[in-house]
């Protein structure tokens, strides 16, 4: 794959039979070793969130600790081409701010929301996703009116940031920008925002780190519906980002009109 | 003895064109059969790949039944027997059938109460009476269920509609109950807040709908408490197994003590305690 953008961890790799690759993407460490049939994909991962730590080691010396899981794909013969991509979760993210937050009337604000991306292991020829773990496991949380009607989600704090500058870069992490629109003459607070992360795929530029397409939620003049739509891909120096990974599901960049407690949750 | 035959009419069924219509009606009743059972098996299949496992036996069973019926009409005409007499002449037999299957009958009109009403569907994990498992099938006598330890168990259908029962996987979540006791000596608060912290750093438990920290009461040896957490129904026994797991961790590592049943000897106000002696070999 032709990669202008300098890959930290992700992209395409070569190894030669009987090699092994090591990479650490903040809290999650993965190994890999190529053999005439069969590849061997071991992983681990540390439960600090906020890792910053970045290795790439293509190939390594490095052992693969007897604490990591590990697991082998069969193939009639494994090509030297491996691909490492980001993909973001697999179920919709609920994010609460760690500070209560709530956006005032008539106000348009931006929060930047940074979520634990998943790890893919693309393998054989043509490449295919073979292996997939997310690089930090988030909690599992509901999202929903009771305990009967709701989704299954996962849970996420957020410092909601508002300032680009402060927004930290880190290696296994997306950053979605969330733009809220609030319309009629209320604040709203904002307890739980739910981030429909299946369906945003993942960007990238020099220096800036995974991106997010962009997320615009607006609330409504009646204020129990909110109107979300997924923007385009964010720009970087007027440029658009180079898209990594396409989004999980398809056909969701349209407008969505869904209830506005699907979306947001406000404090009682 | 052929006289006899005569005089009953039986032989007349002996007649070689008789017994061609008769092997005729046989034919009939093996096709529809099996035609049935196709018709049945690949509808099934078919349906499988967009429906749910439920609407897909429902439907089934019933395209077997009428193929099944459809045969059977036409192997009664094959002989001759006409079917509206039959069924009139029915009306007779069904007092005598009524009694003499009183209990199929129960079973089948529960069954097609339990189709209708659907309490639970293929695939649920249900709790009926003492049987927990997984739901095979919900035929028109009975419910076959799948025990967690692999056993086959055959419920008729008028049971599982008289007693309760318990669906195990209607809502998508469920709740794991802790019930723990903690020494009289320690700091609730300080227990609460590792308990909440266990439930934290579980990423099986969920964060809405919050963990539940209820005082139970003052037991015999300790103070009762019950500490509940939610989880996915998937993953309801890994969060059961973990949660259990590191409350125990949780409360060896911060000194917590889980008391065990003990009993305090009182030999009354006024005497003296009760002498020990302690020997040594």
């Amino acid at each position: 794959m032709a990669d202008p953008v300098p890959a930290p961890w992700w992209g395409d790799f070569a190894l030669s039979v009987d090699t092994r690759a090591y990479w650490r993407i903040g809290s999650f460490e993965l190994w890999l070793e190529r053999r005439a049939r069969d590849w061997m994909v071991a992983w681990r991962r540390e439960e600090a969130a906020l890792s910053e730590a970045l290795a790439v080691e293509v190939p390594t010396e490095r052992e693969v600790p007897a604490d990591a899981f590990q697991e082998r794909v069969g193939f009639r013969q494994t090509e030297a081409q491996v691909r490492l991509m980001p993909a973001m979760a697999d179920r919709p993210v609920v994010v609460s701010p760690e500070v209560p937050f709530s956006v005032g009337e008539g106000e348009e604000v931006t929060i930047y929301v940074s979520t634990p991306v998943w790890v893919q292991v693309h393998l054989g020829k043509p490449l295919r996703v073979d292996f997939e773990e997310p690089s930090y496991r988030l909690s599992d949380t509901w999202f929903g009116p009771s305990t009967r009607e709701g989704t299954v989600c996962y849970a996420a704090r957020t410092a909601a940031r508002l300032n680009l500058e402060n927004v930290p870069v880190r290696p296994n992490r997306a950053i979605t920008a969330v733009r809220v629109r609030n319309r009629p003459r209320s604040p709203l607070p904002l307890e739980h925002l739910l981030l429909p992360m299946p369906s945003l795929g993942v960007y990238a530029a020099p220096g800036v780190g995974l991106w997010t397409a962009t997320i615009l939620m607006e609330r409504g003049a009646e204020g129990d519906e909110a109107r979300v739509r997924i923007g385009k891909a964010p720009l970087r120096e007027g440029k658009a980002m180079q898209r990594l990974t396409s989004p999980r599901e398809a056909g969701e960049r349209s407008v969505l009109l869904r209830t506005f407690g699907g979306i947001f949750r406000r404090k009682e | 003895m052929e006289e006899w035959l005569r005089d009953m009419g039986l032989l007349t069924w002996l007649e070689p064109h008789r017994i061609k219509l008769g092997l005729q009606a046989f034919a009939l009743l093996i096709v529809g059969w099996v035609l049935g059972k196709t018709l049945s098996v690949g509808l099934r299949r078919l349906l499988l790949r967009t429906q749910r496992a439920q609407t897909a036996m429902v439907v089934s069973r019933m395209v077997f039944y009428l193929v099944v019926f459809v045969a059977v009409s036409g192997a009664l005409s094959v002989l001759g027997l006409q079917l509206g007499v039959l069924l009139g002449a029915a009306g007779v037999l069904t007092v005598a059938l009524g009694f003499a299957s009183q209990t199929s009958a129960s079973n089948l009109i529960s069954g097609l109460f339990l189709l209708a009403e659907q309490p639970f569907v293929v695939g649920d994990l249900i709790r009926v009476g003492e049987v927990t498992g997984e739901v095979l099938s919900v035929d028109l006598l009975s419910v076959k269920i799948r025990t967690f330890d692999n056993l086959y168990v055959r419920v008729p259908n008028e049971e599982v509609i008289k007693t309760h029962i318990t669906n195990l996987t209607h809502f998508p979540i469920r709740r794991v109950d802790v019930h723990l006791s903690v020494a009289y000596k320690e700091d609730l608060e300080r227990v609460r807040r590792l308990l909440i912290a266990v439930a934290d750093r579980e990423p099986l438990c969920l964060v809405e709908p919050g963990p539940l920290f209820l005082m139970q009461g003052f037991g015999e040896s300790g103070i009762e408490l019950q500490f509940s957490v939610w989880g996915r129904r998937e993953s309801y026994i890994d969060l059961r197994n973990a949660i259990h797991q590191h409350i125990k961790e949780a409360f060896d590592r911060e000194g917590v003590e889980i008391p065990f049943p003990h009993r305090t000897l009182y030999a009354g106000a006024e005497t003296r305690p009760i002498p020990v002696r302690v020997e040594r070999s």
